[in-house]
């Protein structure tokens, strides 16, 4: 090392010695690589809401068409030592660093706020909206009177100022308006626009997730009781329950930084809930009664998930009222629906994407007299299982 | 496997370095091929014959070549190479041919399945073998008589997926030096130019590259046929940035690895956005891809010493040829009979006005070059060259490129600003500075960590051509 002078000219910056650089280099790749055979491994991603790739059972097969080493490329990848760490700090970065406003199709709003990215309607969205505008309108004339329909906006529309700056979305409320004349030819139809954006200083849309509150569906639900001429469920009259810390979807996602966590408040309200297995069309059996709010649930990270325990395919809740409702939906209605308990004896519920039937049999077999279609803007226009309200029954061309 | 995958970075390259630096002298040219066994068969042996067959068949001619003196040598030289050649042809552009024979004729012919996918590599390492033969043919080198040296030298794995295609002459005596290959100083600026490559494509390539897919993407994007002139150019802006970053940064990692493994390949990319004229730009984009054409195809057909005529129609072959490389399209070829046309221009027309001044050079290459990419990337669904085309130059209104702006810029300014060479400057400005060298490495590479583990692991796009 004493000879290092003699080649050294004058001028030119002393060559560094290597080995620090280096040594940086090895004990972060080493170190992951050597802690990441050793440390505890995961079943699930609560913070990304799904399962984890496991190690995969080894086979010689497997080995040599290559889907093993696909599978344990996405062990690796999913058990990666501070999984959660690296992925917020990516998020962060992005934000902080770059000023990214987006980020896994997640808008980063202002003061909090996240929207599902939509910036376009593709043709084949363009075409499920016509199949099931045509599918719900043919339904709902078959029950003149009977029928409700209930599209929430999304929360952009009510909050468009709370948007990144200059972000596309989709004109909603063109298409909004569309979707409501077609289908207000058959149905009573409720367009929350103007409620919410009146009463859009009220909690009614969740920051961290894709959801309304149970305060956006209870405006919702007040409109639907007026329409109906209801008295709606008295608020104060009963005590809520705020729980507290919900990191939503939206969250799950973009796993934003600066996240403002979102609280759920709602009205404790215990009535029994008989999830039915359903055997074969309009054929159902019990499996379990629970109250119609599972709060064990709100212990988890998916607390949404406590209204109705989820999206079940048919079940039945018993109410105070009299008559009977079905409400076909997607996830807004499961914190809507317990505060029909009020005004109905009997609320059917049904989430057409674990149904596989026509709902026009089960009307008739459980006597519904009212029916409810209650759908959020971005599932209505995608989801292919909407069409299945208008699906012809079975049982009739079995009886001819 | 790509580089910038989790089970690359932490469980394939930290076992083959380990191996491949604790076995001895020359010992290491078989782990060296073991472990480019392992990287190729990583997703099936389904190729592993057709590999074999190539290298046996370039092995046994190279030998032949070598020892030969009269007679045959130019025989076994074509039968060698029209052996390479038909494999690269038939396993990339069989389909191509079928459809286009079905849309002349309409022969109704079906595309064979199984070349759906092409396999690992081959646009590559074919390059390298032919390049082999034909110098062992000119006697530029002597032939590999060690076939483990010679397969490790093909099946290389830093250069397997995308290259470079770095030629036998520049690999041959490091494959035969036993002791000293590997030093410090080439293991530490390797692990350097490693981690600044990945750091190109995971952070740049990949989140620049979303501008252009949130443009022409089928699901989600707005649409090129509802953006505004100004998206649009955003848009194949930052497409160029992407495809820049996401090349020249695989080419980095590759050299990276080659170097920690003690071979010193030279660089495939040269800052090409800072080209003053599209001849100046090729001589700094995919340096090793124009280097072969030029020394086995354009060199061979007589180059520059020939009428004016024949060193057009030189040109014109060497050209449609880099064109077709690029992938079994005819928006390729388009792409490179376009560099025909401007390289023509250039070598007779332009030849004294580019030589004057710096500034508006750079300005009219970039311009050529970004309009390239556009042609280049017309098979694209979603991009289809005439709506791009009229996007660009029918100034129209559509879809504001403020949201773009907003999400993309810090980005796009850092692509801009990596383009150039003050990042590289400002790197060795800090040789002095230990502790700053050592906190803006950890920084980049811990960032580039994040990024694998968060993103999904995509491609490199040259891994497609």
């Amino acid at each position: 090392m004493s000879n290092q002078y003699v080649y050294r000219k004058a001028g030119r910056p002393k060559p560094s010695r290597p080995g620090a650089v280096l040594l940086l280099f090895v004990i972060i790749l080493a170190g992951l690589a050597v802690y990441g055979i050793f440390a505890p491994k995961r079943e699930t991603s609560d913070l990304e809401n799904r399962r984890l790739a496991q190690m995969p059972a080894f086979s010689a097969e497997g080995l040599l068409d290559g889907s093993w080493a696909e599978d344990f490329a996405s062990y690796l990848q999913d058990q990666m030592p501070f999984r959660d760490g690296w992925i917020n700090a990516e998020s962060a970065v992005n934000n902080l660093l770059f000023g990214k406003v987006e980020e896994s199709n997640i808008l980063l709003g202002k003061d909090g706020w996240m929207f599902t990215r939509l910036f376009t309607v593709s043709s084949s969205t363009q075409d499920q909206l016509q199949r099931n505008l045509n599918a719900v309108t043919e339904f709902a004339s078959r029950y003149p009177g009977r029928v409700t329909f209930l599209l929430a906006p999304s929360a952009s529309v009510i909050y468009p100022e709370m948007l990144p700056l200059g972000a596309p979305m989709v004109d909603e409320n063109t298409m909004l308006d569309e979707i409501f004349a077609t289908v207000g030819s058959a149905a009573e139809v409720i367009d929350l626009r103007q409620t919410f954006t009146d009463a859009k200083d009220q909690y009614l849309y969740f920051k961290t997730d894709h959801h309304w509150t149970p305060q956006g569906a209870y405006l919702a639900y007040e409109q639907f009781c007026q329409r109906k001429g209801l008295t709606p469920f008295d608020c104060s009259a009963h005590e809520s329950v705020t729980i507290p810390d919900f990191y939503g979807t939206h969250y799950s996602a973009a796993r934003r930084w600066n996240v403002q966590p979102d609280s759920i408040t709602y009205y404790p309200l215990d009535n029994p809930m008989t999830v039915y297995q359903i055997d074969s069309e309009a054929q159902y059996t019990p499996l379990y009664t629970e109250p119609m709010i599972n709060t064990e649930k709100f212990a988890t990270r998916d607390k949404y998930a406590a209204f109705l325990d989820g999206n079940n395919g048919y079940s039945v809740i018993e109410g105070n009222g009299e008559g009977s409702i079905l409400v076909v939906k997607d996830s807004y209605a499961n914190s809507f629906v317990p505060y029909l308990t009020e005004n109905y004896a009997k609320i059917g519920v049904v989430d057409l994407r674990n149904f596989n039937y026509g709902l026009d049999s089960t009307i008739e077999a459980e006597g519904y007299d009212q029916i409810l279609v209650l759908y959020n803007f971005q599932t209505f226009i995608a989801d292919n299982r909407v069409v299945y309200i208008n699906r012809p029954t079975t049982l009739e061309t079995q009886a001819e | 496997m790509v580089f910038n995958s989790v089970v690359f970075l932490f469980c394939f390259l930290p076992l083959a370095l380990l191996v491949y630096y604790l076995v001895p002298g020359k010992g290491k040219n078989a782990v060296l091929l073991l472990e480019s066994l392992i990287f190729y068969c990583w997703t099936g042996i389904t190729w592993l014959p057709l590999i074999a067959v190539l290298i046996a068949v370039n092995y046994l001619a190279g030998l032949f070549l070598g020892r030969r003196k009269g007679g045959g040598r130019k025989l076994v030289l074509v039968l060698a190479v029209v052996v390479s050649a038909a494999a690269l042809i038939f396993f990339k552009y069989t389909n191509f041919l079928i459809d286009t024979l079905n849309q002349i004729a309409g022969l109704g012919l079906s595309s064979l399945s199984f070349l759906s996918v092409l396999p690992l590599g081959i646009s590559y390492y074919i390059f390298k073998l032919i390049s082999y033969v034909a110098d062992v043919y000119t006697r530029k080198i002597e032939p590999e008589k060690n076939l483990i040296d010679f397969s490790a030298y093909v099946l290389f794995f830093p250069q397997l997926i995308v290259g470079p295609i770095v030629r036998y002459r520049d690999m041959a005596q490091t494959l035969h030096t036993g002791k000293g290959r590997c030093t410090l100083q080439k293991a530490e600026d390797g692990a350097v130019q490693f981690v600044f490559g990945l750091a190109k494509k995971v952070i740049l390539a990949d989140s620049i590259g979303m501008l252009w897919q949130d443009i022409i993407a089928p699901d989600g994007g707005v649409g090129l046929a509802n953006a505004s002139t100004p998206l649009a150019w955003l848009g194949i802006l930052a497409y160029s940035l992407q495809l820049y970053f996401d090349f020249a940064g695989y080419s980095e990692m590759s050299n990276g690895l080659s170097r920690m493994m003690g071979f010193e390949c030279p660089a495939n990319f040269n800052l090409p956005y800072m080209a003053t004229s599209i001849t100046d730009f090729w001589r700094r984009w995919h340096i090793s891809l124009s280097m072969w054409f030029r020394d086995y195809v354009y060199i061979p057909l007589g180059g520059n010493r020939c009428s004016k005529g024949r060193q057009i129609l030189n040109m014109l072959v060497v050209w449609a040829l880099t064109g077709f490389w690029h992938g079994a399209n005819w928006n390729f070829l388009c792409w490179g009979l376009y560099y025909f046309v401007l390289l023509v221009i250039e070598k007779y027309l332009l030849r004294g006005v580019l030589q004057k001044g710096r500034g508006w050079q750079r300005v009219y290459t970039l311009f050529f070059v970004v309009l390239g990419w556009g042609i280049f990337t017309a098979n694209a669904a979603g991009a289809p060259l005439g709506l791009l085309m009229s996007r660009l130059f029918l100034p129209q209104g559509g879809v504001s490129p403020l949201y773009f702006l907003r999400n993309y810029g810090v980005l796009l300014l850092l692509g801009c600003l990596f383009s150039t060479s003050l990042p590289g400057w400002l790197w060795e400005k800090t040789r002095r500075i230990l502790p700053l060298r050592l906190l803006l490495f950890a920084g980049v590479m811990l960032l580039s960590i994040a990024f694998v583990v968060a993103s999904t692991g995509s491609t490199a796009l040259y891994a497609d051509f």
